[in-house]
């Protein structure tokens, strides 16, 4: 390459980042940052009010975490009850959803729009409306058991239904899961379809062997992005149970929040922070070394 | 001119993407014009010295309390040259605690926290944001003695500096006592004797409240709790709302901590009776309103026990004179206030009080505490300020029974008198600090709720309870140690 040329290439180069860097300085600055402070802070007992008392205590809030502290266990239990049943609940139904809106009705276009609208209304006016909702005595949803014939359930003040009180919300928010599954239900070549009906293949058989296998793609995105994001519930729960009855909903980063603003605890509350994205790192490992299994991209041999 | 070349382009925008970020950049990390609301006080003189109170950690936000602070905020101002006044207001409670946090840690700090309940004393008493204010009190001539007696104990935080500390942690600002609050038009209804107002009389005590409570509950079918076929799930009107129960445990003799004894006492007869009867108030009598069963008989409100108040479903309530601007304005029915009842072993009532303390890392504590001097040791200015500012009885021994003057105006038909006679059974034992305060005191849902649900007893809770505080209470005492010790 001629001098010139590198000079040029250079600058281009220099050009390129030059454009890139509000997004780089914000990310070093504003997230890779804070990142690298939390887990220096993780290892020492740094406190919100009195920050110049901070030592360093090595290890000590990580061993307090794991062997001394009940509560992480208890927050641990509770959340992942919670992502266990909403994340299945939110990956079938966001499909089942899917595959409606993808039919070609008229007015779709509306009811996508509606479906979508959780997504973008405020979290807190959200959880004051199914506050609402679950009253025990003048609640929509005890109204709605008590016209099928079911007694009611104390939902949000009970410790047995608080949980599946807060999966029941959490379908409020499948749409946003649908949207994913309809660009590549949209995305399944129609031929496909079409050569199945010749060779007399079932509309089931058709959804099992063609609908499915292909959308496992966006299944898998959908199922890593709704275990990080269910993993980290925290305004619902701030807003309507605050972890009650009980511990019953003391979801692990109500519990965080807890540590780090009412017990003023930030290094402990850090090193829960960095036990957290353990657990979620472990789990997306898992996600993504099973995904060759059971993962089809379009055009993949196997 | 010629146009650019993509390069050329390119080049340009390099010199001007840090530029657009760098805006963003301080912008994040500057505090913002909203944090100063208030006064509208300039701090644009730099010779001025400005005080900034945070108003958030109870009352004193009403709309109808502000221009009392900031007239006297401005008496201030024209009375010290040199001084401005600016007011940080938060309303909601909680979030004032975490602003003032993070306010803390980033050496942003308040200079003065006014007014501020005991609560939020102890919420930072052992970690020392409060500033010591006996040596500015001892150069100015200023004694605790100026105040009424239930509140000198509490500005000493005498439970952590120790009973012979001469610290003082803050300025008593205002004291709400307690009455029962009841709806005159439900109790002529049911043929019933108005309560006592006049305190400790003969007879009125907690099961004589149970008594009349349950003659004043009632069923969908007009039946009290006392009668065949009452519905405990369809109850349409009920004898009590918005009681503090934690009262009822002090009247029963439980006590949480004994000073000095490094020991909770959670698990004690006294405690488990008291508790246990707070809890048969809702789920053995059916006659109080918890929070779900008030959003039963007033639904859609954002504050359940009020609006069952209000609606005129309730028939009793424990009212803190903080609660006049509240429960007592336009109300359809009549209403009065009565003494409260004696426990089984004492007549207490819960005693309200708020503070100015001064934050220990202000940089103008001179000033502050000669603003706290001029808002709260003056007669005339305490006295307005309590009452206009924050709905309170003024502190001042010279200024308390002023309290009914102040009110008689807006309440003629109420024995305010009650609020003042209540003094000598009223005190604050549920706020003061112990070791571990906030998260102990975070951990009793852990175990309480299922006994408020009547899903189980004190008796099987209070002594998992005191294991698991008494536990996290020891762990405190490692890493930490009691200035007297």
């Amino acid at each position: 390459m001629r001098p010139t040329r590198r000079r040029a290439s250079r600058r281009e180069a220099l050009a390129a980042y030059g454009l890139v860097s509000p997004w780089l300085i914000g990310f070093l600055g504003l997230t890779v940052g804070p990142m690298i402070a939390s887990l220096v802070m993780s290892l020492t007992d740094y406190g919100l009010v009195n920050p110049e008392a901070t030592r360093f205590v090595g290890a000590d809030n990580y061993r307090e975490a794991l062997t001394g502290d009940p509560l992480v266990w208890q927050a641990l239990r509770v959340t992942t009850y919670y992502v266990a049943l909403s994340v299945v609940l939110e990956l079938a139904l966001g499909f089942g959803l899917a595959v409606l809106l993808n039919v070609g009705l008229r007015g779709v276009g509306v009811v996508r729009t509606v479906y979508y609208l959780p997504a973008v209304v405020s979290g807190v006016a959200v959880s004051l409306l199914w506050l609402l909702i679950f009253q025990p005595s003048s609640g929509l949803a005890n109204a709605v058991l008590e016209v099928l014939g079911i007694d009611g359930v104390d939902w949000v003040y009970s410790t047995t239904w608080v949980i599946p009180a807060f999966v029941l919300m959490s379908v409020w928010g499948v749409g946003r899961a649908a949207f994913i599954y309809l660009a590549i239900l949209q995305r399944i070549p129609t031929n496909l379809y079409e050569a199945a009906a010749v060779d007399g293949v079932g509309s089931f058989r058709r959804f099992a062997r063609i609908t499915l296998p292909l959308a496992t793609p966006a299944i898998f995105l959908n199922l890593v992005l709704a275990v990080i994001g269910k993993f980290q519930i925290f305004t619902e729960a701030f807003v309507i149970s605050e972890g009650g009855p009980g511990t019953s909903s003391l979801f692990y980063i109500l519990y965080l929040y807890r540590v780090a603003f009412r017990y003023f605890r930030v290094g402990y509350a850090s090193a829960l922070a960095w036990l957290l994205f353990a657990v979620l790192l472990v789990l997306t490992t898992v996600a993504f070394r099973t995904s060759r299994h059971w993962v089809y991209y379009e055009g993949e041999r196997r | 001119m010629s146009p650019l070349s993509r390069r050329q382009v390119l080049a340009r925008s390099l010199l001007l993407a840090p530029a657009l970020a760098l805006p963003n950049l301080l912008a994040a990390c500057t505090k913002t014009s909203e944090d100063s609301a208030g006064t509208g006080a300039s701090t644009s003189d730099a010779k001025k010295v400005t005080t900034q109170i945070l108003v958030g950690f109870g009352t004193g936000n009403a709309p109808a309390q502000v221009p009392a602070q900031v007239d006297l905020a401005k008496a201030f101002e024209a009375t010290t040259p040199g001084s401005s006044v600016e007011f940080l207001r938060i309303p909601d409670t909680d979030e004032a605690q975490r602003k003032f946090g993070v306010l803390l840690a980033s050496g942003d700090a308040p200079d003065v926290v006014l007014p501020t309940g005991l609560f939020g004393i102890s919420l930072y008493l052992d970690q020392n944001v409060w500033l010591d204010l006996s040596a500015l009190m001892s150069a100015s001539g200023i004694s605790l003695d100026l105040f009424e007696p239930g509140v000198r104990d509490a500005a000493r935080g005498v439970n952590y500096f120790g009973a012979g500390s001469k610290k003082v942690i803050g300025i008593p600002a205002g004291i709400f006592t307690h009455a029962v609050a009841y709806n005159k038009d439900l109790f002529a209804k049911a043929g019933l004797a108005e309560p006592p107002h006049e305190w400790d009389t003969p007879d009125w005590n907690y099961d004589k409240l149970v008594e009349v409570a349950s003659a004043l509950t009632l069923d969908d079918k007009g039946r009290t709790p006392t009668q065949p076929g009452f519905d405990p799930t369809n109850i349409k009107q009920f004898g009590l709302g918005h009681w503090d129960t934690g009262v009822m445990t002090l009247g029963h003799g439980g006590k949480a901590y004994e000073p000095g004894a490094k020991k909770l006492s959670l698990d004690s007869p006294e405690y488990i009776a008291g508790v246990q009867a707070g809890a048969d108030l809702v789920n053995k009598h059916h006659v109080l309103a918890s929070d779900e069963l008030a959003a039963g008989v007033a639904a859609g409100a954002d504050d359940p026990q009020l609006a069952a108040w209000k609606s005129g479903k309730v028939a009793m309530i424990d009212m803190c004179a903080c609660d006049l601007l509240s429960f007592g304005v336009d109300n359809s029915f009549q209403w009065d206030v009565a003494a409260w009842p004696r426990g089984p072993k004492r007549l207490i009532s819960h005693l309200n009080v708020d503070f100015g303390s001064v934050v220990a890392k202000s940089k103008g504590q001179a000033q502050a505490w000669e603003l706290l001097r001029f808002l709260l040791v003056n007669p005339q200015n305490g006295r307005t300020l309590s009452s206009k500012g924050y709905g309170a009885m003024s502190p001042l021994r010279s200024e308390t029974g002023t309290f009914v003057d102040e009110l008689k105006g807006r309440f003629p038909d109420v024995d305010l008198s009650v609020f003042v006679k209540a003094l000598p059974y009223s005190a604050n034992e549920q706020e003061v600090w112990y070791p571990a305060f906030t998260e102990i005191g975070d951990m009793g849902s852990q175990f309480l709720d299922t006994v408020k649900q009547g899903k189980s007893t004190a008796a099987e809770q209070l002594p998992k309870y005191q294991e698991a505080a008494q536990k996290k209470f020891d762990e405190w005492f490692k890493t930490h140690t009691l200035p007297t010790a």
